[in-house]
Parts: structure tokens; sequence; C-alpha cells
């Protein structure tokens, strides 16, 4: 993830410049691109016109919407853009380094995990860095063990409270348990979103939250001050669950540890939450392989 | 006649030493002096004339160095004879993000061997972004029998057996503070290497590393330094061994917890929150990795009067943080992860009203694929319930011109503006415009501003604006901006206090960086890299600023680094 440091211990030449040295200077400078090419003007792609960022807005509340797609940058050097839409956005940062010089486009994709990164960007220190990539795998890795710790939580809580000791009273059933987040993905809006599974007790609870992020619009804060709740004139969700009992055009789907796409709801909770690794919100039409079991499905609640 | 003619002399050479004295003695002069701590204090008094210069020189017992290579240590020990502490800067500061190559420099051995020599005395080292072998930690730890405190931040180039040199060595010592560095962690043994007669540590600060100490060495060593204030653990020590050190130190000022995350029985958790309830003094929390709900709680009474609360390695969600905010009314000081998310800083703007600075960092700051961290709105959010805010360190992912211009309607006071949107060159994510207005803002209204970082997509009017308004502006921090040389130009042009400036990916070339020449005299430091100068550009500028350090790179990306000031020479090693 940290790309190497730039011109790092490979090729690049450092001369220091003053008045006292004989121009002492480096047989590799020779490597430097003459400086025809160094004026080459850089960051325009950025800088220029705000036309070269096309906005497309998802919804009036002003959802996330920097989608950016491959056709927005039609001289982009193709090494450095994935295809994906989401990492779209540094497609554009491509462009620039390739304006900036060419061993700019090795570095930023050199980085280690995968995705186009622009070196030394954002700016946040190296030992931050590191400590930020070891606690999402120890969150990872602690997830799916959590069903097994809360069991022993929930009974430490429940003697507490039968012991009558008052202060770490908690209300009602509230359970603390550790989160689960996996990352939920709806067909047809590219930007997902994380949830946490061990916030809710059930698929009923699950798919409500998945409704209210994805079927409405959030609210936004008017730079005047107000707080302004816009609530676009979506549909109201009036019964639970469209997800999950067929009847919308959607259907709620999760992948699972062996990699399969399964329909959420045919196993118990616990036994979903110790599977689950991401869900997808997917469009029934494109749910064939679940065909069978959506139509067991719709037949049993007949 | 001879005698009276004598006398005569002597009243006159008397009459003018005293005119020109003022009867002012000099012991008198450079105890009025000891008195002065600051460094900018100091070198202005010492310009006053020779005798307050030769007052000031004699009395000053600290230095303050902010470029190594701006002076030589000879240079310094000549002038300065009872130095008994220094700090020290060395690398730019974007080498804290890989933009400087190995091996660039900043050793600090060349310095101890001159103060081994000079400052035989010498008492406190901080260093900071300094290259520092284990080779040099023992030097030092051998070398000063009085040596009381070191303090490594964004250093690199040693390993815990440097530490264990400092532990073994220091029989003084009173502060070790391992902060964010680039540490080879062999192992932990260091820790043990405190003599079980050693009692006067006051400071130590090892959540840097991380592997496992022996936490029996570590639970004497804290009980029998009854003067210690300062402890911050790694995450090698658990809850539960955190109770344990805590019912032995409820004296701590500044904690650091280990892993904030654990197994605990009732009574465990009980006796946890007791002990650090008991912590009165406690005015400064970190460390809690991996914190999460389930034992925040145990901090709630321990948070009365706290007023700095580092939250930055523990991915809280809004709730959590809403709940644990409630229990801190004092706090002036607050750094979080954006996981907290909107949400979160509402909640921050709440509870919060002394609040002076807010860093977000981000949690996750390489995956654009959901949506998550925070929007403009947590930012104004906190803007409206904290007036007092003057420092804020932001990462997000979008921002509009209209929020900023009310942040700093909200918060006139900002005397250091750090914000980082994310995605180089996004401009106004409603209006689709440049974020120039939203800086311009910034520097009109916040007229103490010392410290400004920009980003988004940015025209050369930012900088017109910067140039024109910001009077007190020492540092700028610029990537990824600006149309042309004239963006430079402007900064170069205006900004009476500028220092450091910092620039990178922006098209700034060579005519920029010529028009800055008599400005350069007075700054410590220029960083341009990837920018549009070219090697005859930077020949160029050395000749006409022969004092000027000019150190560019012939590789690409362009590295040009500025060192200026004064006479040192950097010495190049493997160039």
């Amino acid at each position: 993830m940290e790309g190497s440091g730039v011109g790092g211990s490979e090729s690049g030449s450092m001369s220091t410049v003053s008045r006292d040295d004989n121009m002492v200077v480096s047989s590799e400078d020779s490597s430097c691109p003459d400086e025809s090419e160094l004026e080459l003007g850089l960051g325009l792609s950025l800088g220029g016109k705000s036309g070269g960022f096309k906005m497309h807005q998802l919804s009036k509340g002003g959802q996330f919407a920097r989608i950016l797609t491959a056709k927005d940058f039609p001289s982009v050097i193709s090494a450095a853009s994935p295809s994906s839409s989401s990492s779209s956005s540094s497609s554009s940062l491509s462009r620039a380094n390739v304006t900036a010089g060419t061993k700019r486009t090795a570095d930023s994709v050199a980085a280690a995990n995968g995705s186009s990164q622009v070196v030394g960007w954002p700016p946040i220190r190296a030992y931050r860095m590191n400590s930020m990539v070891n606690q999402e795998k120890n969150l990872a890795a602690e997830g799916f063990n959590s069903t097994m710790v809360n069991h022993k939580s929930e009974t430490s809580m429940v003697e507490k409270t039968t012991a009558g000791i008052g202060k770490y009273q908690n209300n009602g059933n509230t359970k603390l348990r550790k989160s689960l987040f996996v990352k939920a993905n709806m067909d047809g809006i590219p930007i997902g979103r994380k949830v946490d599974l061990n916030a809710h007790e059930s698929y009923e609870k699950l798919a409500k939250t998945l409704e209210d992020m994805f079927l409405k619009t959030t609210s936004s804060v008017n730079p005047t001050g107000s707080m302004t709740l816009e609530l676009g004139a979506m549909k109201k969700i009036t019964r639970p669950s469209k997800l999950l009992d067929g009847s919308s055009d959607f259907v709620l789907t999760y992948e699972d540890r062996e990699g399969d796409w399964m329909l959420v709801g045919d196993v118990p909770w616990e036994m979903f939450l110790s599977s689950v690794k991401r869900l997808r919100i997917m469009r029934t039409s494109e749910a064939t392989g679940l065909a069978p079991q959506l139509q067991e499905r719709n037949q049993r609640q007949k | 006649m001879e005698s009276s003619e004598l006398k005569r002399s002597k009243d006159s050479v008397n009459s003018c030493e005293s005119a020109r004295r003022s009867s002012f003695p000099d012991e008198v002069l450079e105890r009025v002096l000891s008195l002065l701590k600051s460094h900018r204090d100091r070198s202005s008094v010492s310009l006053v004339c020779k005798d307050w210069y030769n007052a000031e020189r004699w009395s000053r017992t600290h230095v303050f160095i902010g470029n190594c290579y701006s002076v030589s240590p000879e240079i310094v020990a000549r002038r300065f004879p009872r130095i008994r502490s220094v700090t020290l800067k060395g690398k730019p500061r974007f080498s804290d993000f890989n933009l400087v190559p190995e091996n660039w420099g900043a050793d600090i051995h060349a310095w101890l061997v001159v103060f081994a020599a000079k400052y035989p005395f010498l008492e406190e080292l901080r260093l900071k972004r300094m290259a520092i072998s284990d080779e040099s930690l023992e030097f030092l730890a051998v070398s000063f029998p009085n040596f009381k405190a070191l303090s490594l931040l964004s250093c690199d180039g040693f390993s815990t057996n440097g530490l264990a040199a400092i532990a073994t060595h220091c029989k003084n010592l009173t502060e070790l503070d391992i902060q964010e560095n680039g540490i080879d962690d062999i192992g932990g043994s260091w820790l043990s290497c405190f003599p079980e007669s050693f009692t006067t540590l006051e400071v130590l600060n090892f959540a840097n590393l991380t592997s496992d100490i022996n936490f029996d060495m570590l639970e004497k060593l804290v009980g029998r330094c009854k003067s210690m204030r300062v402890l911050k653990l790694n995450r090698s020590v658990s809850l539960e061994q955190l109770q344990r050190l805590l019912v032995n130190a409820p004296q701590l000022a500044e904690l650091g917890t280990g892993l904030f995350s654990q197994e605990l029985t009732i009574r465990e958790y009980e006796e946890l929150e007791s002990a650090l309830s008991n912590c009165k003094n406690m005015h400064t929390l970190s460390g809690l990795w991996d914190a999460t709900g389930m034992y925040l709680p145990a901090l709630y009474l321990a948070c009365t009067h706290l007023t700095f609360l580092n939250l930055s390695y523990a991915a809280l969600q809004s709730v959590e943080l809403a709940k644990l905010l409630a229990h801190c009314p004092q706090l002036k000081r607050l750094w979080v992860l954006d996981s907290v998310e909107d949400k979160g800083l509402e909640a921050v703007g709440l509870n919060c009203p002394l609040l002076e600075e807010l860093r977000v960092f981000p949690a996750d700051p390489f995956d654009n694929e959901i949506v998550h961290g925070v929007t403009e709105a947590g930012f104004v959010a906190v803007s409206f319930g904290c007036p007092r805010l003057h420092y804020v360190l932001y990462f997000c992912r979008q921002m509009t011109n209209a929020a900023v211009a009310t942040i700093v309607q909200n918060c006139p006071d900002f005397t250091h503006f750090r914000l980082c949107i994310m995605n180089p060159g996004q401009p106004d994510y409603l209006t689709n415009e440049p974020m120039d207005e939203a800086f311009g803002a910034v520097v009109k209204t916040c007229t103490k501003l010392q410290r400004l970082s920009v980003s988004g997509l940015l025209t050369d009017l930012t900088f017109e604006y910067i140039g024109r308004y910001a009077k007190n502006l020492e540092t700028l921090s610029v990537a990824f901006a600006g149309r042309s040389d004239w963006g430079m130009q402007c900064v170069l042009g205006g900004c009476p206090k500028l220092r450091k400036l910092e620039i990178r990916d922006c098209p700034f070339g060579n005519a920029a960086l010529l028009s800055g020449l008599e400005k350069y005299e007075s700054m410590r430091s220029l960083w341009m890299s990837a920018c549009n100068v070219t090697m005859n550009g930077c020949r160029l500028l050395a000749r006409e600023m022969p004092r000027l350090n000019v150190e560019a790179r012939g590789g690409m990306p362009h590295h040009l680094s500025l060192l200026s000031e004064m006479l040192g020479t950097r010495q190049t090693e493997n160039y």
C-alpha cells in the first residue's frame, strides 16, 4: 500500500548544486528527460476546465456522486486505469501522472494492494497507515469469531443483571457484540455501503436497514446551517422486507465463504452470520441461478 | 600631576563604559535574559547590540534548530556554550509520505560527536525526522552522564537495541518518548534493561512498538517510579494488565492504554473502571486500540477532566463516540477516525463547547467503493458547536465552498487549517466549481492563520487570495493545484511571514521558482516535487542564491528541496 519512495533507491541522480561546486552532475543526468518534455503542462487535466470532471448526481440529496468512467478521459493511459468504475476516480490521477513524467505511472500503480494510487497520498504518516492496515485485518479476523464470543458475553451480562449489581445496566436486551461489518452493493448503484450485521437481530431488520440505505435519500445539512431532511419522492416502504419475499424487482443475496451466491433468509440467522462475506441486492432478473430457490420460497409463502 | 591625570583618564574611561552599559552589568542582563524561553524572542534579543548578543548566547540553555542543514554543529557549539537541551528537525515533511528517498541524510551522529565534546552536560535531545542508528543511541547513552530526556518523533534507522542502550546506561533518565518512528522492533527486552535501582522515569511512551514486553518488569518499573506522569503503552498490554498498572500509578496525567479489547469478567471490568476513575489527574488519554462500545463505558468516570482524547486508533461508530463524549465536557483536543461519520461529529459539536483542536483521520483511505467517512456536514456541525476551534486537520471525500465559508464564519480564529479532500483535484461537489472560494474565505476571515493545507480543484485564484490576505501564514502545503506559474508567484510575492512551502504535483515551473529569490532568504525550506521545474532552473537558482542549499534530483519525478538559510553545506553520500 505504501508505494516505494519516489525514485527510491533506483535510478535518478542527485546533485547538490551550489556556487562552490563545479556543478557536479552525475552521468545519470542524461536519463533525465530533456526540458522540452518537462515543460508539459502538469495537472491541467485536474486544474483545467471543470468539464474534466463530469458530475453524475445520483439523487437530489447529493449522495455520493463522483462517478467517472474511462470515457471521461479519452486519452487516459490504460496501464494505470483499472476497469471497474469504482476506481475510476483514480484514472484521473493516472492522466495527471502521465503528463508529469514517465515513471510516475509505474510508481503509482506499484502500490501493493492492487488499486491505482498516487504515492504519498493521501498524506498520512506511514506509521499510521500501517496501524490501520493491521486494524482492518484484526477486525476482519475477529468478525467471524464474534458469534462464539457473543454467547459468552451475553452470559456474563445475564449473570450481572440477575445478581442485581446496578451500575452496568443495559436497557432491555441490548446485546453488546463486536461489529461484523460486511459490504453491501445494489445492482445499478456503483457506490456500496457497509452494514454491521451484528447490529441486527434478524433478517427482517437487516432488510429494513438495507432498504433505508439504498432506496431512500440521505439527510443533508444545508450550508447555511439549518438541518434539512430531504426525503425524496421515493416510495415509502409500507410493509417490511420486500427484499425478502420476492415481491420486488430485487432480491437480497449474499456471498458465502465458499464464494457461492445464496439467497438471504434460508438458513438460521446465526448460521448466516458465520458464513456471510458480503451482500448484494440483485435484480430478480439476474438471479437466475437462484431462481429455483426463489420459486420455492414464493410457493412456501403462499 | 601624573596621578591626577591618570585619575582623570580613568574616570573618563569609567564614565564611558558606564554610559555605554547604563550601569547594567553582564550578570544582571544574563539573568534577565535567561528568563526568556521562546527561541524567537531570543533571536530578536541577540540582534539588539553586541552586549545583548553575548548575554543572550551565554544565557541560552535550549537551542531549537528547525532545519539541521541550516547550520553546522560546530557553529552552534561556538555560539552557545551552555546548552543543555537540543531540538533538531531534519528531513522535509514529505518524507513522512515516502516522497524522500532512503539515505537522504539528516543523520544525528555528527551532531552527537560535537555535543559530546562541547556539551558533556547535555540533558535533553528532541529529534524530529532525523536518521539515528543504534550506534548513535549507544554513543548518546554513554557520553552524557546527566542525560535526562530523549524524544524521537518520525525518526528512523534504529531498532529496539538502541533503546536497550538508553535504558541500560542513562541513570538519570526522566523521559523516554518514542513516537511514530520507523523503528525496527526486534523485541521487547529493552524494557528489562532498566536497572532495579532506577526510579526517576517520569515519561515513558512506547506506544510505537509492537513487540511484547515483559509485563512483570514493566509493573515493577512503574511501581517504583513514583513521579511518573506520562505512560503510553503499546498494543501488547492487555486490559487486565492495564488495571494492574493503574492501581500503582493513580497519579498519571497522561495515559495511553494498550489493546482496549479483551474478554473480561464483570469483576475485572469493575476493577478496571475503578482503577481508571482513580486517576484524578488524568487530562490526556490515547491508545485505545480496537476499542469498541463494549468497554468504553469503563472510561466514563475517568473522562471528567480530560482535555485531550486521542481516538485515532479506535474505529468507533457515531453512537459510541456520542456516548463517550457526553462524559468529556472539558475536552479541548480530539483526534478521531472518520468511522464516526457526520453523526459522530454532530455529537462533538453538541458535547464539547471548549474544543480547540479537531483531527479527523480516514479509517479506510483507499476504499472508494463504499460510502463512508465524513463530509462537509460533519465539519459544519462542529463549527456551530465549537466556536473556539482553531486547529483542524480534516480528511474527507467531499466538500463545498459554501460549507467552508460557514465554518470560518463560525470559527474565525483558525491558526491551523488543514483540509484534505482525498480525491486530488476534486471540485465543489454541489456546484462543480473549483474550491477557490473556500480557501479565499479561510484566508480572508482567519487573520491569525499560521498554517494552511489546501486541496481539491484549485485555480491560481486560490493563490492570489493566499498571497494577498494570509498575512500571518508561515506554512503552506499544496498538492495537485494551480494552473500556472502565476499561482506560486502570488504566494511568494505576498505572505510576508512565509517560512515553509511544500508543493507537489502542481504546474509551477522555473519562472515561479525564480520569482522567490528574495523570499527564500527568510524561509526555512521549500519543497517542490513533480512540478515543472527543470534542472537548469535549479542551477540558475543556486547561482543566484549562493547561500542557499539547493538540492535537485535529476531523475523523474523532479524533487527540488531547497534547504535555505545561512551556511550549511550538505554532505551528500551515496549520490
